[in-house]
Protein backbone atom coordinates (compact mmCIF):
# COMPACT_ATOMS: atom_id res chain seq x y z
CA UNK A 1 0.00 0.00 0.00
CA UNK A 2 1.13 3.23 -0.79
CA UNK A 3 1.59 5.64 1.77
CA UNK A 4 0.95 9.20 1.10
CA UNK A 5 -0.38 10.86 -2.07
CA UNK A 6 0.26 14.42 -3.54
CA UNK A 7 -3.57 15.89 -4.39
CA UNK A 8 -3.67 19.06 -5.84
CA UNK A 9 -0.10 19.71 -4.37
CA UNK A 10 -0.81 18.65 -0.68
CA UNK A 11 0.09 15.26 0.71
CA UNK A 12 -2.47 13.33 2.39
CA UNK A 13 -2.80 10.15 3.85
CA UNK A 14 -3.40 7.05 1.79
CA UNK A 15 -5.33 5.05 4.09
CA UNK A 16 -7.38 2.51 2.59
CA UNK A 17 -10.65 5.40 3.12
CA UNK A 18 -8.36 7.53 1.84
CA UNK A 19 -7.92 5.98 -0.72
CA UNK A 20 -11.29 5.29 -1.58
CA UNK A 21 -11.95 8.91 -1.51
CA UNK A 22 -9.14 9.73 -3.79
CA UNK A 23 -10.52 6.92 -6.34
CA UNK A 24 -11.81 9.41 -9.16
CA UNK A 25 -9.19 10.96 -9.34
CA UNK A 26 -5.89 10.27 -11.62
CA UNK A 27 -3.22 9.15 -9.50
CA UNK A 28 0.76 8.57 -10.58
CA UNK A 29 3.31 6.83 -9.07
CA UNK A 30 6.88 8.50 -8.32
CA UNK A 31 10.12 7.36 -7.11
CA UNK A 32 10.01 7.77 -3.76
CA UNK A 33 6.32 6.04 -3.78
CA UNK A 34 4.17 9.50 -3.68
CA UNK A 35 1.79 9.56 -6.14
CA UNK A 36 1.08 12.76 -8.41
CA UNK A 37 -2.74 13.00 -8.66
CA UNK A 38 -3.80 14.31 -12.05
CA UNK A 39 -6.86 16.19 -11.41
CA UNK A 40 -10.05 16.60 -13.60
CA UNK A 41 -8.92 20.69 -14.29
CA UNK A 42 -5.64 19.69 -15.40
CA UNK A 43 -7.27 16.66 -17.56
CA UNK A 44 -9.76 18.53 -19.08
CA UNK A 45 -7.11 21.40 -20.19
CA UNK A 46 -4.73 18.57 -21.72
CA UNK A 47 -8.01 17.01 -23.66
CA UNK A 48 -8.95 20.40 -24.55
CA UNK A 49 -5.41 21.25 -26.15
CA UNK A 50 -4.88 17.84 -27.61
CA UNK A 51 -8.57 18.29 -29.73
CA UNK A 52 -7.87 21.29 -30.28
CA UNK A 53 -4.77 20.52 -31.85
CA UNK A 54 -5.47 17.51 -33.89
CA UNK A 55 -8.17 19.55 -35.53
CA UNK A 56 -5.64 22.20 -37.06
CA UNK A 57 -3.50 19.37 -38.67
CA UNK A 58 -4.06 18.62 -42.12
CA UNK A 59 -4.87 14.87 -42.82
CA UNK A 60 -5.85 11.90 -45.29
CA UNK A 61 -9.51 11.18 -44.07
CA UNK A 62 -11.12 8.32 -44.68
CA UNK A 63 -14.57 8.64 -43.93
CA UNK A 64 -15.98 5.35 -45.56
CA UNK A 65 -13.56 3.40 -42.79
CA UNK A 66 -15.67 1.76 -40.33
CA UNK A 67 -14.37 1.27 -36.94
CA UNK A 68 -15.72 0.67 -33.68
CA UNK A 69 -16.63 4.53 -32.72
CA UNK A 70 -16.29 4.57 -29.10
CA UNK A 71 -17.77 1.70 -26.85
CA UNK A 72 -20.74 0.01 -25.20
CA UNK A 73 -22.79 1.68 -22.63
CA UNK A 74 -22.37 -0.95 -20.24
CA UNK A 75 -18.16 -0.77 -20.34
CA UNK A 76 -18.66 2.98 -20.10
CA UNK A 77 -20.82 2.47 -16.77
CA UNK A 78 -18.39 -0.26 -15.44
CA UNK A 79 -15.60 2.31 -15.96
CA UNK A 80 -17.58 4.85 -13.82
CA UNK A 81 -17.59 2.09 -10.77
CA UNK A 82 -15.06 2.20 -8.28
CA UNK A 83 -14.14 -1.42 -9.37
CA UNK A 84 -10.53 -1.85 -10.78
CA UNK A 85 -11.26 -3.89 -14.19
CA UNK A 86 -8.21 -5.03 -14.68
CA UNK A 87 -8.20 -6.61 -11.21
CA UNK A 88 -11.85 -7.85 -11.07
CA UNK A 89 -10.38 -9.93 -14.44
CA UNK A 90 -6.97 -10.77 -13.59
CA UNK A 91 -5.36 -14.30 -14.13
CA UNK A 92 -2.08 -15.11 -12.70
CA UNK A 93 1.06 -14.33 -14.85
CA UNK A 94 2.80 -17.61 -13.19
CA UNK B 1 -27.56 13.80 -28.39
CA UNK B 2 -26.22 17.92 -28.81
CA UNK B 3 -22.58 18.05 -29.75
CA UNK B 4 -21.62 20.01 -26.15
CA UNK B 5 -22.95 17.00 -24.83
CA UNK B 6 -21.18 14.73 -26.70
CA UNK B 7 -18.24 16.26 -25.62
CA UNK B 8 -18.48 16.39 -22.18
CA UNK B 9 -19.54 12.51 -22.04
CA UNK B 10 -16.27 11.92 -24.34
CA UNK B 11 -14.46 13.89 -21.14
CA UNK B 12 -15.73 11.94 -18.41
CA UNK B 13 -15.01 8.83 -20.74
CA UNK B 14 -11.78 9.71 -21.26
CA UNK B 15 -10.53 10.15 -17.38
CA UNK B 16 -12.50 7.11 -16.22
CA UNK B 17 -10.64 5.06 -18.86
CA UNK B 18 -7.17 6.78 -17.87
CA UNK B 19 -8.29 6.24 -14.06
CA UNK B 20 -8.50 2.56 -14.72
CA UNK B 21 -5.02 2.10 -16.14
CA UNK B 22 -3.21 3.82 -13.36
CA UNK B 23 -4.78 2.12 -11.12
CA UNK B 24 -4.26 -1.58 -12.85
CA UNK B 25 -0.02 0.27 -13.15
CA UNK B 26 -0.40 0.83 -9.05
CA UNK B 27 -1.89 -2.45 -8.49
CA UNK B 28 1.40 -3.92 -10.25
CA UNK B 29 3.58 -2.13 -8.35
CA UNK B 30 1.99 -3.07 -5.05
CA UNK B 31 2.56 -6.78 -6.08
CA UNK B 32 5.70 -6.56 -7.25
CA UNK B 33 9.46 -6.77 -5.78
CA UNK B 34 10.14 -3.99 -7.29
CA UNK B 35 8.22 -1.28 -4.95
CA UNK B 36 11.30 1.10 -5.14
CA UNK B 37 11.26 1.48 -8.72
CA UNK B 38 8.20 3.13 -10.05
CA UNK B 39 7.26 4.79 -13.70
CA UNK B 40 8.83 8.22 -14.66
CA UNK B 41 5.39 9.42 -15.62
CA UNK B 42 4.51 12.81 -16.76
CA UNK B 43 2.09 15.06 -17.61
CA UNK B 44 3.98 16.00 -20.58
CA UNK B 45 3.48 11.92 -21.87
CA UNK B 46 -0.06 11.78 -20.53
CA UNK B 47 -0.72 15.55 -23.15
CA UNK B 48 1.23 13.76 -26.04
CA UNK B 49 -0.52 10.77 -25.84
CA UNK B 50 -4.26 12.61 -25.73
CA UNK B 51 -2.98 14.33 -28.84
CA UNK B 52 -1.64 10.95 -30.58
CA UNK B 53 -5.21 9.58 -29.87
CA UNK B 54 -6.76 12.56 -30.97
CA UNK B 55 -4.61 12.70 -34.08
CA UNK B 56 -5.04 9.05 -34.96
CA UNK B 57 -8.95 9.70 -34.47
CA UNK B 58 -8.10 12.81 -36.82
CA UNK B 59 -6.55 10.83 -40.08
CA UNK B 60 -8.70 7.68 -39.82
CA UNK B 61 -11.91 10.15 -40.26
CA UNK B 62 -13.42 9.10 -37.31
CA UNK B 63 -16.19 11.31 -35.81
CA UNK B 64 -15.95 10.29 -32.39
CA UNK B 65 -19.23 10.19 -30.38
CA UNK B 66 -17.81 8.35 -27.51
CA UNK B 67 -14.05 7.52 -26.65
CA UNK B 68 -13.09 4.10 -27.26
CA UNK B 69 -11.37 3.08 -24.21
CA UNK B 70 -9.50 0.28 -25.76
CA UNK B 71 -7.68 2.95 -27.93
CA UNK B 72 -7.02 5.68 -25.52
CA UNK B 73 -5.78 2.76 -23.35
CA UNK B 74 -3.54 1.76 -25.53
CA UNK B 75 -2.17 5.39 -26.58
CA UNK B 76 -1.41 6.12 -23.26
CA UNK B 77 0.14 3.19 -22.01
CA UNK B 78 2.23 2.69 -24.74
CA UNK B 79 3.61 6.22 -24.59
CA UNK B 80 4.47 5.52 -21.26
CA UNK B 81 5.93 2.52 -22.22
CA UNK B 82 8.16 4.39 -24.45
CA UNK B 83 10.01 5.80 -22.07
CA UNK B 84 10.91 2.89 -20.01
CA UNK B 85 13.86 0.46 -20.74
CA UNK B 86 13.87 -3.07 -20.74
CA UNK B 87 15.80 -5.85 -18.43
CA UNK B 88 16.79 -8.33 -21.05
CA UNK B 89 16.97 -11.01 -18.06
CA UNK B 90 13.82 -12.87 -19.01
CA UNK B 91 13.96 -14.11 -15.32
CA UNK B 92 13.82 -10.47 -13.64
CA UNK B 93 10.85 -8.13 -14.12
CA UNK B 94 11.53 -4.57 -14.43
CA UNK B 95 9.48 -1.23 -14.57
CA UNK B 96 8.67 -1.80 -18.57
CA UNK B 97 7.43 -5.50 -18.17
CA UNK B 98 5.09 -4.34 -14.84
CA UNK B 99 3.65 -1.53 -16.78
CA UNK B 100 3.29 -3.33 -20.03
CA UNK B 101 1.28 -6.12 -17.93
CA UNK B 102 -0.72 -3.36 -16.43
CA UNK B 103 -1.79 -2.49 -19.90
CA UNK B 104 -2.89 -5.60 -21.03
CA UNK B 105 -4.53 -6.15 -17.64
CA UNK B 106 -6.67 -2.98 -18.11
CA UNK B 107 -7.46 -4.55 -21.73
CA UNK B 108 -8.44 -7.63 -20.66
CA UNK B 109 -10.69 -6.28 -17.81
CA UNK B 110 -12.21 -4.06 -20.28
CA UNK B 111 -13.03 -6.79 -22.61
CA UNK B 112 -14.33 -9.23 -19.52
CA UNK B 113 -16.22 -6.46 -18.65
CA UNK B 114 -17.69 -5.83 -22.07
CA UNK B 115 -18.21 -9.78 -22.54
CA UNK B 116 -20.11 -9.99 -19.28
CA UNK B 117 -17.01 -12.40 -18.08
CA UNK B 118 -17.31 -14.44 -21.23
CA UNK B 119 -14.39 -13.23 -22.73
CA UNK B 120 -11.54 -13.53 -20.46
CA UNK B 121 -7.87 -13.94 -21.44
CA UNK B 122 -6.18 -16.53 -20.78
CA UNK B 123 -2.40 -16.10 -19.16
CA UNK B 124 -1.00 -17.67 -22.74
CA UNK B 125 -2.77 -15.04 -24.51
CA UNK B 126 -1.67 -12.49 -22.19
CA UNK B 127 2.05 -13.67 -22.31
CA UNK B 128 2.05 -13.61 -25.88
CA UNK B 129 1.12 -9.98 -26.14
CA UNK B 130 3.32 -9.15 -23.46
CA UNK B 131 6.22 -10.62 -25.56
CA UNK B 132 5.22 -8.85 -28.85
CA UNK B 133 5.68 -5.17 -26.60
CA UNK B 134 9.23 -6.60 -25.58
CA UNK B 135 10.23 -7.82 -29.01
CA UNK B 136 9.38 -3.75 -30.20
CA UNK B 137 10.96 -2.49 -27.10
CA UNK B 138 14.01 -4.59 -27.87
CA UNK B 139 14.58 -3.52 -31.34
CA UNK B 140 12.68 -6.53 -33.26
CA UNK B 141 9.64 -4.62 -34.91
CA UNK B 142 9.22 -7.52 -36.85
CA UNK B 143 8.01 -9.57 -34.42
CA UNK B 144 6.34 -6.75 -32.14
CA UNK B 145 3.69 -5.07 -31.66
CA UNK B 146 3.04 -1.34 -30.37
CA UNK B 147 -0.36 1.04 -29.73
CA UNK B 148 -1.55 -0.27 -33.11
CA UNK B 149 -1.24 -3.73 -32.97
CA UNK B 150 -2.15 -4.19 -29.34
CA UNK B 151 -5.57 -2.30 -30.14
CA UNK B 152 -6.66 -3.94 -33.53
CA UNK B 153 -6.28 -7.34 -31.23
CA UNK B 154 -8.40 -6.13 -28.93
CA UNK B 155 -10.93 -4.18 -31.54
CA UNK B 156 -11.62 -7.34 -33.52
CA UNK B 157 -11.88 -9.22 -30.14
CA UNK B 158 -15.38 -6.76 -29.42
CA UNK B 159 -16.20 -6.89 -32.89
CA UNK B 160 -16.45 -10.55 -33.17
CA UNK B 161 -18.32 -10.50 -29.43
CA UNK B 162 -20.87 -7.54 -31.25
CA UNK B 163 -20.97 -10.59 -34.18
CA UNK B 164 -22.28 -13.55 -31.39
CA UNK B 165 -24.46 -11.15 -29.64
CA UNK B 166 -26.45 -9.99 -32.90
CA UNK B 167 -26.15 -13.58 -33.83
CA UNK B 168 -27.39 -14.66 -31.13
Amino acid sequence: MVDRAMVDGTVVDTSKDQLKKLLFGTYLLTKDRTMISLNFEQFLELWKEAMETSSKEETTSHPDLFFTNGMSDHLAEALRTEECLAEKYRVSWD
Amino acid sequence: MEKTDSLDLQREDAWFATNQLFRAIQLGFEGSKLKPLHAKIKMGLIKKAYEQHANHLHYHGVDQQRVDAYKLVCWIGCSVLSEESINPDTESDCTFKIIARALIETLCGFLGEDSRGKIVFAKETRELLLQMLIAEETQNPEHGIWQNGLYAAFHCSVVSLRLMETAA
